[in-house]
């Protein structure tokens, strides 16, 4: 059973400075409370916490309010830390040398490299037990942190390996505990992004609209997220229809051709996608709004989002 | 040191991030840009799109002294036919591999998918462009289907094949051996990655360490979802890694992200590009 280690707070912990002031206090009061919904949090998902040893005696009382898996102890786990160069040595060096004593492991790679989640990856997929890094990974706190432990699990979950993190659906709240703290989360960022299913191309809104795994990785429910259609430069017809079904628009096919082009020629215009406002104002400009539609359409589980064009990657 | 040869795909795949829309001057100017910092190869657009892609094309064809244009197409003939009116240097095919896109999204067989990439590369290499050849999906399709299609789009004179980890669910030991199938296949292998776990880098560099010889980046690693390999983000692991060399210098990929994304709306930037020095660092709790 993989077992993940999260060393947010001690990351946070360390950046905070000695609690000599009256603001400082209560930087350092903030910084507990916090740390109690975010040990909460993990543990509800199965992450084992790292907690910085000025914590472990506030985190312990939290923890006993609560029935749930308490924090697993350090004590039989060496960590090995580093290791940032060693993805081509992995499989022929760093590997064989450290397998015999895995149960006893706890790896915990730098991401100086950008290979942390893959070392982490390749780690567990070879028989490790044991992974520490952070949510977010370097993304958000830089490449101490190590590897992205929620990419690390979804990756095994995509390879059909059960990674014993329940609820990952929770994530969204993790994230919005980090912006809370006061870390900043790419809306593109693997696995947490808000935005990472939202989709412009016409041909991957075509693709799934017929099936969703085509250009997903997983379903957004399973992290908590929702598909959203964006339009603008790269939007075809299929987005624009499925866009106004859902913000509850009436479309008809013969003012299509006109508002696609449109929707192109604001998109480059302002070099960014359309806004929801924007593509409801446009709507009213190509098609009468006496015949907006009160009925909002399933759009096969699309939801609003924000712009896009009509060809496809790979 | 074998060389890595950087095929950058911005302004095509990229560019399909949403939020993303670059006008024809925009990518021209950041075409010439990566033309100056030593990208071999730029996938300028897809010329299916229309006349205005095309135009885009065509004008970035003439501004940049020495990487190599390519175009994107579908697997269609009239692709193709709109890919000649840009004389690109290198028509590049989208080729579905796994049973899913086939069957799903083409409803179609592989025999048929097969019979189309001969068709279709026959009439891309008849103006003597050269043809490259995009596995699409191939992190869900078997060694045997790879190596067929790598057979046959090598039997009819395709050099290069793409393995494209269109969902991005490859983890580096995966890469490794898929590389090998095709590289024993005859082909000389290009890779593209997609960040969906946080591993586009590290399965380009695996790739490069199994006998790729190109790999495809875009600037601050934009893409869909959550992105593709980023240029500056994969020379600079590459320079650290060592074991191979890279034709764009590590430090010039950086400077070139830097600058080019003070073209864009800040808005439009959205968190991309947070490893040019910004946005790094734990600062919790308003400090």
């Amino acid at each position: 059973m993989p077992q993940f280690v999260d060393r947010t707070l001690c990351l946070l912990y360390r950046a905070l400075p000695q609690a000599c002031t009256r603001e400082e206090r209560q930087r350092a009061d903030a910084f507990a409370l916090w740390s109690g919904e975010w040990i909460d949090l993990l543990h509800h998902m199965g992450f084992v916490v790292e907690l910085p040893p000025d914590l472990q005696f506030a985190a312990a009382g939290v923890i006993a309010r609560r029935a749930g898996k308490r924090p697993a102890g350090h004590g039989s786990w060496a960590r090995l830390s580093g290791c940032c160069d060693a993805l081509y040595s992995f499989e022929t060096d760093l590997w064989p040398r450290f397998a015999a004593i895995k149960e006893s492991i706890e790896f915990c790679p730098g991401d100086q490299a950008g290979c942390a989640t893959a070392l982490a990856v390749l780690w567990l997929r070879k028989g490790g037990l044991r992974v520490a890094g952070c949510i977010g990974g370097s993304a958000l706190h830089g490449p101490e942190a190590g590897p992205a432990l929620e990419e690390a699990a979804l990756s095994l979950l995509a390879q059909g390996i059960d990674p014993e993190i329940a609820h990952l659906d929770k994530l969204p709240k993790a994230a919005a505990l980090l912006r809370e703290a006061g870390l900043d989360v790419p809306a593109h960022k693997s696995v947490l992004g808000i935005d990472i299913f939202a989709v412009e191309s016409g041909i991957h809104v075509d693709g799934i609209v017929k099936k969703p795994e085509l250009y997903e990785p997983y379903p957004p429910g399973v992290v908590g997220l929702e598909r959203q259609i964006v339009v603008g430069k790269h939007s075809g017809r299929v987005s624009l229809r499925l866009k106004a079904a859902q913000m509850g628009l009436s479309l008809p096919r013969e003012a299509e051709e006109h508002m696609l082009a449109q929707v192109h020629k604001l998109a480059e215009e302002q070099q960014c996608s359309l806004t929801d406002a924007q593509f409801h104002d446009l709507c009213h400009m190509c098609h009468p709004p006496e015949s907006l539609s009160s009925a909002r359409t399933d759009c096969c589980g699309l939801s609003g989002a924000t712009a896009f064009v009509e060809v496809d990657h790979a | 040191m074998p060389e890595v040869i950087i095929v950058d795909t911005t302004l095509r795949d990229g560019e399909q991030a949403p939020g993303f829309a670059f006008p024809p001057a925009l990518k021209i100017r950041l075409a010439t840009m990566m033309d100056a910092t030593g990208v071999d190869q730029i996938e300028a657009g897809v010329p299916a799109m229309g006349e205005t892609e095309k135009n885009t094309i065509r004008s970035i064809r003439e501004a940049c002294a020495t990487a190599r244009i390519s175009t994107w197409n579908r697997l269609r003939e009239s692709d193709v036919r709109h890919s000649f009116d840009c004389s690109p240097h290198i028509i590049h095919l989208c080729c579905p591999v796994s049973d899913r896109q086939i069957k799903d999204k083409l409803k179609t067989t592989r025999r048929e998918v097969l019979d189309a990439l001969v068709k279709c590369v026959a009439l891309a290499a008849s103006r003597g462009a050269e043809v490259t050849v995009g596995f699409e999906d191939a992190s869900h399709a078997s060694p045997d289907q790879l190596r067929e299609a790598a057979k046959t789009a090598r039997q009819n004179g395709v050099a290069r094949v793409r393995l494209s980890d269109t969902v991005g669910c490859y983890t580096p030991d995966q890469v490794w051996r898929a590389v090998r199938v095709l590289c024993e296949a005859g082909v000389d292998v290009e890779m593209h990655a997609h960040n969906d776990f946080g591993m586009a880098v590290a399965n380009s560099l695996m790739a490069v360490n199994a006998g790729a010889r190109y790999v495809n980046t875009t600037l601050w690693g934009i893409g869909e979802r959550a992105g593709n390999c980023g240029l500056a983000a994969f020379t600079a692991a590459a320079a650290r890694l060592g074991n191979t060399a890279c034709a764009v210098d590590a430090q010039k990929a950086m400077e070139l992200e830097r600058l080019a994304a003070t073209l864009l709306p800040q808005k439009t930037m959205n968190g991309w590009g947070k490893h040019l020095g910004y946005g790094y660092g734990t600062r919790p709790f308003g400090l």
